[in-house]
């Protein structure tokens, strides 16, 4: 037993008599900290989110996509720039460019097999997206240069086509249907998952590009342009270089846009930091509030507590407490009101983003930080909070305190 | 032990109001005095208390405790000299409601250097006062008497010579007031300096020495004239309840 030890069993049985001041006390710093821990949560679980869907997407691959920036999914078909002249220019005038595929994609395809349909978008690309995506075969075989000199009408299934069309049966060697045109089924490509965007990278079909172009959608133009960079090549530059050749390839004056856009790993992680900054700073500026104004609160009760107990602080000094051990009581109770309201806050919090987790398609993610932060914070504003009012107390007048 | 000279204290009460608590009060108490301070309010024994306590600073004069002048001393060095050598008891007991009492007595020990067994000390103190059997009761569960002697139990603890009590009975009755004094009584007998004030001479009659104020200043210093025994009294009113 020593005296911050009977001080704080009394300042906490103090607690438990005024139990709705210290609700009271207690409630900012919990809002704030709850709010915290949303933030955290919310910047984390994006921010993990986008780096699984890098993964997926290649974190050395960059994407060329006709239309412009504002497009979205597997490109603009309206727009016919994108050329394989522009791929060779590519090709050989970008050093650092490893391996490079021309893509025709049409999302909203119908594909039907026997009775059964869904809807799916169809690549036609060349043998070499197998590696320029790691897209490989997980069961039968991949597209083959064979395949592509023919115009053969073979497919490989996305994991989720193979499921909606031949549910457990296995697809190699089934017929499915595309448009007017019989295609047989060679392979089913191994699951890649959900990409960055959020789209299902195995709800697609792959097909020979000649395949593509010719049979199918009877187009001279491309939809999409991969390449990957060779170790060491920066990213940021290789792309720089890819829009300022294309700008200048299709002829776009100083100030028009793009009729292209480029997504990479960079232009992923800038979309994520976009879509969660809006969130983060409101949830900031309510944990700034919260805090805040908890901390005013918290400063005015104990305001009030300490002309209270005056005639406490008076006997504290009469038996020997110095100034300084005075100030040091009431910060250590100021703190510790503080870390029960930020224990509460930091309780609610976790319920809140696993309640987030369990219901909705917010990426929250839980970590170890927000409780380190949490508690942090807590201590730092019950500090600012009681430093005033422990100095109050400290400078109490002994004298009047004791008089009766 | 307790010196005294010329001590002045003014306070200010209002825009050029000033009140002259003490104008020159020199005295010596010495070790194993039991000394009562008497006189009407306002005659200054409060503030002379105050500062005998160090709980306040005079103005002008020279107070010296074992021959230290105590004004240079710092707030650390005078919360230790509290701590240490001097046991408060106040009129209003100023107990913390929400501790019990053998808590309250421990609390000069929580602030104390060397303060060995805590427990067993404020355990101690309170047999000294005969409370030991209600060291877990709270204040509000204690008569006044008992918070009183709860109030000198937490003066002894750290064993201090000096006790000084601001009109420890104005708030209990005769019996009570018997058994506060006879404690009081009994540390006196065992060389510790007791120092109180009081107003009523029945109080005063206990004692062995009485100081007069009046206006601030000393107006008599005598022996106590027909000195009577709190002890001997505390008995007379327990055998008039008995019968």
């Amino acid at each position: 037993m020593n005296a911050q030890g009977l001080a704080l069993r009394i300042a906490l049985r103090n607690l438990g008599v005024r139990k709705g001041r210290s609700a009271l006390m207690m409630s900012g710093v919990a809002v704030g900290i709850v709010t915290l821990i949303l933030v955290t949560a919310v910047t984390e679980g994006t921010r993990k989110k986008v780096e699984t869907g890098i993964q997926s997407f290649g974190p050395d691959a960059v994407m060329v996509v006709a239309g412009s920036p504002q497009t979205r999914g597997p490109g603009d078909e309206r727009v016919t720039t994108l050329t394989a002249q522009d791929l060779d220019a590519i090709r050989s005038g970008i050093p650092g460019v490893r391996i490079i595929v021309p893509i025709v994609a049409r999302s909203a395809q119908t594909v039907i097999a026997g009775d059964r349909n869904t809807t799916t978008t169809v690549f036609a690309s060349t043998p070499e997206i197998e590696e320029a995506w790691d897209q490989h075969a997980g069961s039968g075989e991949f597209l083959s240069e064979a395949h592509e000199a023919s115009l053969g009408r073979v497919a490989v299934l996305g994991t989720t086509v193979a499921r909606d069309l031949f549910g457990t049966d296995d697809p190699i060697g089934q017929t499915i249907r595309l448009g007017d045109q019989r295609f047989e089924v060679i392979g089913v490509a191994q699951s890649k998952g959900t990409s960055p965007m959020g789209m299902d990278m195995d709800n697609r079909v792959f097909v020979p590009l000649s395949t593509g172009m010719r049979r199918l959608y009877n187009v001279d133009c491309y939809s999409m342009i991969r390449f990957r960079l060779e170790p060491g090549a920066d990213m940021q530059r290789t792309v720089d270089q890819v829009t300022a050749l294309l700008r200048q390839r299709h002829s776009i004056g100083p100030g028009d846009t793009d009729d292209f856009s480029i997504r990479s790993a960079i232009s992923f992680r800038q979309m994520a930091a976009k879509m969660s900054r809006t969130l983060t700073v409101l949830l900031g500026i309510i944990t700034l509030v919260a805090l805040g104004a908890g901390a005013l609160v918290l400063a005015n009760i104990l305001t009030v507590a300490v002309s209270e107990r005056r005639v406490e602080i008076g006997v504290r000094r009469a038996v020997g407490a110095t100034r300084g051990q005075i100030t040091q009581q009431f910060l250590l109770e100021g703190v510790v009101v503080t870390i029960l309201g930020g224990l509460v806050g930091i309780a609610l919090g976790t319920g809140a983003v696993v309640v987030l987790r369990a219901s909705t398609e917010l990426p929250v993610a839980l970590s170890w930080l927000p409780f380190v932060v949490g508690l942090l914070v807590t201590i730092g504003v019950g500090v600012v909070a009681s430093l005033l009012p422990a100095r109050r107390a400290a400078s109490t007048d002994v004298v009047n305190a004791l008089r009766p | 032990m307790i010196q005294l000279q010329d001590i002045k204290k003014k306070y200010r009460t209002g825009p050029g109001a000033e009140v002259h608590a003490l104008r020159g009060v020199s005295l010596t108490i010495e070790q194993g005095e039991f000394v009562a301070i008497m006189g009407p309010s306002g005659c200054g024994k409060s503030t002379l208390m105050n500062i005998l306590g160090t709980l306040d600073r005079p103005d002008s004069g020279n107070y010296r405790l074992h021959g230290e002048d105590v004004a240079v001393l710092g707030d650390k060095a005078l919360s230790r000299l509290r701590n240490r050598r001097i046991g408060f008891v106040f009129q209003s007991f100023n107990l913390l409601p929400l501790a019990s009492a053998q808590e309250n007595v421990s609390l000069p020990l929580l602030y104390a250097q060397d303060a060995g067994d805590v427990e067993e000390r404020s355990r101690k103190a309170l047999e000294l006062v005969g409370l030991v059997d209600r060291a877990n009761h709270r204040p509000g569960e204690l008569s006044g008497g008992q918070q009183q002697r709860v109030a000198i139990a937490r003066a002894l603890v750290t064993d201090p010579e000096i006790i000084l009590a601001d009109e420890p009975t104005g708030n209990l009755d005769t019996r009570a007031s018997a058994e506060v004094m006879a404690v009081l009584e009994d540390l006196a007998d065992k060389g510790k300096t007791v120092v109180l004030v009081t107003h009523e001479p029945d109080i005063a009659a206990y004692t062995r020495r009485v100081i007069a104020l009046r206006d601030g200043q000393v107006v008599s210093d005598v022996a106590t004239a027909e000195r009577k025994s709190a002890r001997q009294e505390l008995d007379r009113l327990q055998k008039e309840v008995a019968e």
